[in-house]
C-alpha cells in the first residue's frame, strides 16, 4: 500500500532521504576534524616536537615503529613524527599564502567582471582568465622553479596565481546571478553607488561560494605542494615538508615502505579534509543562495 | 560556421598570448639566462661569449620573434647548456606522455562513467554512499602516493610489473604493456575517482529535470527514461569536466613520469630545470599550454556537437 | 452518476515520513467529464495528480486507493512497469512548465513519435507521419518544421501544444493538465485552452484540470474540485460553485478572485470580508448598472441569472474609487513625461557580427499628477524596458523622460539622484526583490542611507512604515526568508514609500501571489496611493488588475503603445484590435458564464 515505486525497492522511499541526511551530516564535522587535527599538528611543532628535526642520528637510522619513535626513522635517523608534525605548517603555510593570493586578486576581478557594464572590460578580464586557466598550478610552479630557484616562496606565488581564475570565475558567475536578482535594481533605484551595491549586495551573497571555493583550492595547494616537493623543485631543506619526504621514501620502499606510508596518509588526509569541509559548505550556505531556506 | 571560425580564431589568439607570456616568464629571472647556462665559476668573457653565440644580446623583440618563427617551423632551437637541438627532444618524449594520458583517461572514463551513474542511482543506499565516500578518499590521493602504493603491492609485493622504466612498442608489445601498467593506473585510479563524483552529479542533476517525468508520463520506466532522456543530457557536463581534467591529467603525467622513471615531457622537463636549461624549459612548457589549449578548443567543438542549443545559437 | 466512472480516487493521502500532505481525498470522473481540481499554492492539488499518475516522488508516499476503469485493482499498488505501460497509452499528463518539459537533445517529432512506438500504436515511419498529424492537430504553424525542431526553436506556447499532441497521440481516456496555461501569455493562454477544450470534448476524453485560476477552471471544465491544506472542501458544477458556494474558503476565493466587485470602500474583497460578497453574477450586474455600459447578453448568464434568484441582494453603493481620484486631480499638470523614447539593445554575435533588438520603438506617455496609469502588455512587449528606463537604471538611445521637472539622464547624478526621492518602485518577484543578507530594518532604510539620513532616523521611518503597510514592529530585526511572498511584497511596499515620493511605481506586484493574498496586496496599494496621494504607474499583464486599479492605460505590444485612454474607454471600447485580442482573451469570471 505504498507508492508505485516502492514496490520495485520496498526501502528506497524511507532510506532515501534518512541516508542522505546522514552523510551530510557527516561530511562537514569530518572535514573540520580533519583540518584541526593538521592544524593541531603545526601548532605543537611551534613549541614542542618529539626530537629535533634537523639533527641527524646514524645509530636510529631506518627503524620501524616503536615506543621511542612511534613512526620510526628515516635514512639518517631523524623522528618521522617530527618531520610530519613540522610538515603540517609547511602545507599550511603554503595553503594560507596561495589561497590568500587567489582570492584577493581573483574575486575583486570576477566581481568587477559581473558587475561592469562596459563589455571590452569583462571580457579583457575573462579572456586574460582563460589564458591563465593554460597554466595548471604545477606547471606555473614548475617554470617559477627554474626562474627563480626552487623553494616554498615561488612555490605558493605561482600555485595562488594559478589559482585566480577559479576565483574569478566563481565569483564572476555569483556576482552576475546577484546582480539579476530585484534587489539590485531595488538598490539602484535608492540610489547606492556600484561600490556601495559591491560591499554591502554582492560580496556578502557570493561570500558562500567564495569560501567553499577556498576550501577545495586549498586541498589542491597542498596537493599541488605536495606534487613539487616530491619533485625536489619545492619546499628546500632543510625544512620538513611532507611531498620530500615522499620522494626520499622511493629507496627504501622494498624495505621501509612506512617511510612512504605516513607522509602519504598525512596528504591524503589534509586534502580530504579541506574537500569535505567545502562540500559541507556548499550543502549548508547553498539553500541560502538560492534565496528560500 | 561562423562561429567554428570564431572560435578557432580565439583559439590562434590565446596560443599567441600564451607564447608571449611564456616568453615574457622567462626573461624575468634575476641575471639572465647565459650567466645561469655558463654556470657559476664562469667569468664575464665566458657569458659574452654565450651571449654571442646564442644572440642572447640582441633586443628582445628580435629574440622573441626569431623563437616564434623557429616555432612555426617546427624548431625550437638549441640548448644553451647541451647545445644539442631541443626538437628531437620534444618529439621523443610527447610520444611517451601522450600515450601514458591518453591511455589514463580512457581508462578512468571505463571506470568512472558506471560508478558514479550507479553511485547516482544508489544515493542514500548502502552501496551509493560507500561508492561516493571511495571517490571521496580517491580524490585525496595524490597520483604520486597512488603510484608509489601500486609499485610497494604489485612490483617488490607480488612483482606482477616492472617498477621502473619504458620499453617503446617497437621492441615487444609485451614489454611496452607491462611497462604501461602501473603509471597508467597510477593516474586513472585517482582520476577515476575524480570523474566518478562529476558522473554522479550530473545524472542526480538530470535525475531532477522535468523532462524526465515527461519521459515517464509518456509510458517509460524511471529507469529507462534515465537511460533514454537522462544519459545523454548528462554526458554534456562530463564531457566538459573530462576535457579540463585532461589537461590536469597532462600535468599529473610529469609527476608520475618521475615516479616511475619514464623518458616522458615531464622528465624531460625536471632534468631541464634542474640543469637550468632555460630555452628547454621554455619549450616544454610552450608544447604542454598549448596541448592544454588544443584540449579547450576540441572540448568546445564536442559541446556543441552534443548541445544543439549551443549548435543553433551560432 | 450511473456508469461506472474513468477514474475513481478513494481515501488518498499524501505524506512524507513526517508529515500527512494530503488528507484522505475522493473523487470520481465519469467517462469524458471536464473536471477542475483548483486550489492555491501548498493545496497538494498537483501533489493529487501525480498519485494517480504514480509520478510522486521518491520521499513520498501514496495510500488510499485509485481505480481506473477496465484496469483491475489499485492503481497504487501496481509495480512501476505496469503502470508505465498505463501512463501515455491511458492517461497522460500536460505540465506546468512548457520550457523544461521536453527533451533539450531531442527533435520535437521524435518526440512525439516516441510515446506512439513505445505503446505499439504506431512504429516506425508511421508513428513519425501521425506525430506529424498530431502536430498539425495542435495547430502548429508549420508541422514538418515544427517535427525537425528542437524545443529552444519554439516559444512557450508552442512546446505547450507539442505536450498536448505528445498526450493526446495514444487517445487516452483520461487527460491531466497541471497549471498547463499558467507559464504562458493571456493571449496564448486563451488559444491552448481553446485546444485543450477543443481535442477534449472532440476526443471524450475525461479531464482533470489543474489551477490555481477560477476563471480559467470555468472555461474549460464542467465541474470543480475546490482544495486548501491538503483536503477537498467543495465539489460541484461549475455553475454551482460560482453562484452558490457552500464552503467557507470557496467563498473567499471566489470573492478574492473577482477583480470586479468591490466593497463599500471601493477595496476587492479578502478571504476576510467574503461575507459581504453577493457573488460573481450579481457583481457584474450590479457594476453594469452602476456604469451603465452595455453588456452583451450571453446566453450562460441567463441561466446563471435565473439560478441565483435567492442570493442577497448586491450593495449599491460600491463606490469607483479610480475615477473619483481622477475628478480631484484632472486640474494637475503632466507628472511624468515619456517622448519619443527609443531604446536599441546590441545583442553580440560573435567578434564582427552584431544584431540590433528594438525593445522600445519610439514611445509617448504622459501621466498626470494624481493619475492613476496602467501599464499593459505581454512578455516581450517592452513594459520592462519602459520601467528601467523610467526610473534612470537604463539610458535610452533617443528621446526624452521628464519626473517632475527632472529630465532623467543616468549620467546626470545629481539630477538622478533628485528624481528617485520621488519616484519608487514595487518589484515583481517577492523573493528575489529583497537581499537575503539584510534585516527588514535596513532593506526598508535603504533608499534614505543614500541620502546620509543618520540610522537612528532612518530605523524611525522603517517603523512608521512597517505600521503602515501592516506588519509587526518585531518584523524589522528579521530577515526575508522568514515572511511569506505576501509580506515580502508588503516590505517592498515599505521600502519604495520610505523617501516619501510622489511617484510609486510597480512592476507586477502581485503576479507572483496567490489569489486570497493579491487581493490584501492590491487593497494596501490602494489605501496607500489614497494616503499618500502618489501617482501610480502599474505595470500589469493582467487586465483584471489594471482594470480595478488605474484610471488610465495604455496598452503595449512589440515596443509600441498601440492604443491608450481611460480605463472604461479601453475596456469598453477597444479600438485597437490587440487590445480587442487581449481583452476577449482574458478570462474573468463574469465571462465564464
Amino acid at each position: 500500500m505504498t507508492a508505485p515505486e516502492s514496490s520495485l525497492a520496498p526501502a528506497a522511499p524511507e532510506a532515501a532521504p534518512r541516508g542522505r541526511r546522514r552523510s551530510r551530516d557527516l561530511t562537514f564535522p569530518v572535514g573540520v576534524a580533519l583540518v584541526l587535527l593538521i592544524v593541531v599538528l603545526a601548532l605543537v611543532s611551534l613549541v614542542w616536537t618529539p626530537y629535533d628535526a634537523t639533527t641527524p642520528n646514524p645509530v636510529d637510522r631506518l627503524q620501524g615503529g616503536s615506543a621511542a619513535h612511534p613512526m620510526g626513522t628515516d635514512r639518517y635517523g631523524r623522528d618521522t613524527l617530527t618531520w610530519i608534525m613540522m610538515g603540517a605548517r609547511i602545507t599550511l603555510l603554503v595553503g594560507v599564502v596561495s589561497v590568500g593570493i587567489a582570492m584577493l586578486i581573483g574575486v575583486p576581478l570576477g566581481v568587477l567582471a559581473g558587475m561592469t557594464r562596459m563589455s571590452w572590460l569583462s571580457g579583457l578580464i575573462m579572456r586574460g582568465n582563460d589564458l591563465l586557466l593554460a597554466f595548471p598550478a604545477l606547471l606555473l610552479a614548475i617554470v617559477f622553479s627554474a626562474v627563480f630557484g626552487p623553494g616554498a616562496g615561488p612555490a605558493m606565488i605561482a600555485i595562488g596565481i594559478a589559482a585566480i581564475p577559479a576565483f574569478a570565475r566563481v565569483a564572476r558567475s555569483g556576482t552576475l546571478q546577484i546582480m539579476s536578482r530585484e534587489f539590485i535594481a531595488a538598490a539602484r533605484t535608492a540610489n547606492r553607488s556600484p561600490l556601495q551595491i559591491a560591499i554591502q549586495h554582492v560580496v556578502p551573497n557570493i561570500a558562500g561560494l567564495i569560501i567553499v571555493q577556498a576550501s577545495v583550492t586549498f586541498a589542491l595547494s597542498v596537493l599541488a605542494e605536495a606534487g613539487l616537493s616530491f619533485l625536489g623543485l619545492g619546499t628546500q631543506p632543510p625544512t620538513p615538508s611532507w611531498g620530500r619526504m615522499l620522494q626520499e621514501s622511493q629507496q627504501f620502499l622494498g624495505s621501509r615502505p612506512e617511510l612512504a606510508i605516513w607522509p602519504g596518509l598525512f596528504i591524503a588526509l589534509a586534502v580530504l579534509g579541506f574537500n569535505l569541509m567545502g562540500d559541507g559548505l556548499r550543502d549548508r550556505l547553498d539553500p541560502t543562495l538560492r534565496g528560500r531556506s | 560556421m561562423r562561429a567554428l571560425a570564431f572560435r578557432l580564431l580565439q583559439f590562434l589568439l590565446t596560443v599567441w598570448a600564451a607564447t608571449v607570456a611564456v616568453f615574457g616568464l622567462m626573461q624575468i629571472l634575476p641575471g639572465n639566462a647565459a650567466r645561469v647556462a655558463a654556470g657559476l665559476s664562469a667569468t664575464a668573457e665566458d657569458v659574452e661569449r654565450i651571449e654571442q653565440k646564442f644572440g642572447l644580446d640582441r633586443p628582445l623583440v628580435v629574440q622573441y620573434t626569431d623563437w616564434l618563427g623557429g616555432m612555426l617551423r617546427g624548431d625550437f632551437g638549441v640548448s644553451y647548456v647541451t647545445g644539442a637541438p631541443i626538437t628531437p627532444l620534444v618529439v621523443n618524449s610527447i610520444q611517451v606522455t601522450l600515450i601514458l594520458v591518453i591511455s589514463a583517461m580512457v581508462l578512468a572514463l571505463l571506470i568512472a562513467l558506471p560508478l558514479g551513474t550507479a553511485a547516482a542511482l544508489l544515493r542514500g543506499r548502502g552501496l551509493g554512499t560507500l561508492l561516493s565516500g571511495l571517490s571521496q578518499v580517491g580524490v585525496a590521493i595524490p597520483n604520486f602516493l597512488a603510484g608509489i602504493l601500486l609499485v610497494m603491492v604489485f612490483s617488490l609485493g607480488l612483482g606482477w610489473f616492472p617498477s621502473s622504466g619504458w620499453q617503446a612498442p617497437i621492441f615487444g608489445l609485451g614489454g611496452f604493456l607491462s611497462h604501461l601498467v602501473l603509471p597508467v593506473f597510477a593516474l586513472a585510479l585517482v582520476q577515476a575517482a575524480i570523474l566518478t563524483r562529476y558522473v554522479r552529479s550530473a545524472v542526480l542533476e538530470v535525475m531532477r529535470e522535468d523532462y524526465l517525468r515527461t519521459a515517464r508520463a509518456k509510458g517509460r520506466t524511471a529507469g529507462a527514461a534515465l537511460v533514454v532522456h537522462g544519459l545523454r543530457n548528462a554526458a554534456i557536463p562530463v564531457v566538459t569536466v573530462a576535457g579540463v581534467q585532461l589537461a590536469t591529467l597532462l600535468i599529473g603525467a610529469v609527476v608520475i613520469e618521475q615516479v616511475f622513471v619514464l623518458p616522458g615531457m615531464g622528465s624531460e622537463l625536471v632534468r631541464a630545470v634542474a640543469n637550468r636549461d632555460l630555452l628547454t624549459v621554455q619549450a616544454i612548457v610552450m608544447v604542454l599550454v598549448f596541448l592544454v589549449l588544443l584540449l579547450n578548443l576540441i572540448i568546445d567543438l564536442l559541446y556543441s556537437l552534443l548541445d544543439p542549443r549551443v549548435r543553433n545559437a551560432a | 452518476m450511473a456508469t461506472s466512472p474513468l477514474l475513481r480516487v478513494s481515501d488518498l493521502t499524501i505524506s512524507t515520513h513526517q508529515r500527512e500532505l494530503v488528507h484522505p481525498l475522493s473523487f470520481e470522473i465519469a467517462p469524458g467529464e471536464r473536471v477542475g481540481l483548483i486550489g492555491e499554492s501548498g493545496s497538494g492539488k498537483s501533489l493529487t495528480s501525480s498519485a494517480v499518475m504514480g509520478l510522486l516522488p521518491q520521499e513520498l508516499e501514496a495510500h488510499g486507493s485509485v481505480e481506473l476503469t477496465g484496469e483491475t485493482g489499485n492503481l497504487l499498488d501496481r509495480s512501476e512497469r505496469s503502470l508505465a505501460s498505463l501512463r501515455g497509452r491511458r492517461m497522460s499528463m500536460v505540465f506546468q512548465e512548457p520550457m523544461s518539459a521536453l527533451n533539450p537533445l531531442m527533435r520535437v517529432g521524435a518526440q512525439v513519435a516516441e510515446v506512439m512506438r513505445l505503446h505499439r500504436t504506431a512504429t516506425g515511419e508511421a508513428a513519425m507521419r501521425r506525430a506529424v498529424d498530431l502536430l498539425a492537430q495542435v495547430h502548429l504553424p508549420d508541422p514538418a518544421a515544427a517535427a525537425r525542431a528542437y524545443p529552444h526553436q519554439l516559444s512557450g506556447g508552442q512546446r505547450q501544444r507539442v505536450m498536448l499532441a505528445i498526450a493526446l497521440a495514444n487517445e487516452p481516456d483520461l487527460l491531466i493538465c497541471d497549471e498547463p496555461t499558467t507559464a504562458l501569455d493571456v493571449t496564448v493562454q486563451s488559444a491552448v485552452l481553446d485546444l485543450i477544450d477543443e481535442q477534449v470534448r472532440a476526443r471524450g476524453t475525461g479531464l482533470l484540470f489543474i489551477t490555481h485560476d477560477l476563471a480559467v477552471v470555468a472555461r474549460v471544465c464542467e465541474r470543480v474540485l475546490v482544495m486548501t491544506q491538503g483536503s477537498v472542501v467543495e465539489s460541484g458544477s461549475v455553475e454551482q460553485i460560482f453562484t452558490d458556494p457552500q464552503h467557507e474558503y470557496t467563498r473567499g476565493l471566489l470573492a478574492a478572485s473577482d477583480l470586479s466587485a468591490t466593497d463599500e470602500r471601493g477595496r476587492l474583497f479578502t478571504i476576510a470580508t467574503a461575507s459581504q460578497y453577493p457573488g460573481a453574477v450579481d457583481a457584474a450586474q450590479a457594476s453594469d448598472a452602476r456604469t451603465g455600459t452595455e453588456q452583451v447578453p450571453d446566453v450562460r448568464e441567463t441561466v446563471a441569472q435565473g439560478s441565483d434568484a435567492q442570493v442577497t441582494t448586491p450593495q449599491p453603493s460600491v463606490a469607483q474609487p479610480a475615477q473619483e481620484a481622477t475628478a480631484d486631480a484632472a486640474s494637475g499638470d503632466d507628472l511624468i513625461e515619456v517622448t519619443g523614447l527609443v531604446k536599441t539593445y546590441t545583442r553580440r554575435a560573435g567578434l564582427f557580427r552584431s544584431h540590433a533588438v528594438q525593445a522600445l520603438k519610439g514611445v509617448d506617455l504622459r501621466v498626470r499628477a494624481g493619475g492613476r496609469m496602467g501599464i499593459v502588455g505581454e512578455s516581450g512587449s517592452g513594459k520592462s524596458t519602459l520601467l528601467s528606463l523610467l526610473s534612470g537604471l537604463d539610458t535610452p538611445t533617443a528621446g526624452s523622460i521628464r519626473v517632475g521637472d527632472i529630465v532623467v539622464d543616468p549620467r546626470n547624478v545629481a539630477g538622478l539622484t533628485a528624481m528617485r526621492r520621488d519616484l519608487q518602485i514595487v518589484f515583481q518577484d517577492p523573493f528575489a526583490s529583497l537581499d537575503p543578507r539584510m534585516s527588514v530594518a535596513d532593506i526598508i532604510g535603504e533608499p534614505l542611507q543614500s541620502q546620509g539620513v543618520p540610522r537612528g532616523q532612518r530605523l524611525a521611518r522603517a517603523e512608521e512604515l512597517i505600521d503602515s503597510v501592516g506588519l509587526d514592529r518585531d518584523s524589522l530585526t528579521r530577515f526575508p526568508h522568514q515572511f511569506s511572498g505576501g509580506q515580502r511584497q508588503r516590505i517592498s511596499i515599505a521600502r519604495a514609500l520610505v523617501t516619501r515620493p510622489r511617484i510609486l511605481v510597480a512592476d507586477e506586484p502581485v503576479s507572483a501571489l496567490d489569489v486570497s493574498v493579491r487581493a490584501q496586496v492590491l487593497n494596501l496599494l490602494a489605501d496607500l496611493v489614497d494616503e499618500y496621494s502618489l501617482t501610480l504607474v502599474f505595470v500589469s499583464h493582467d487586465l483584471g488588475v489594471v482594470r480595478h486599479l488605474c484610471s488610465d492605460v495604455a496598452v503595449m505590444r512589440s515596443g509600441e503603445i498601440v492604443e491608450q485612454g481611460t480605463t472604461d474607454q479601453i475596456y469598453d471600447d477597444p479600438a485597437h484590435e490587440y487590445t480587442r485580442a487581449l481583452v476577449a482573451a482574458t478570462p474573468t469570471l463574469q465571462g465564464a458564464f
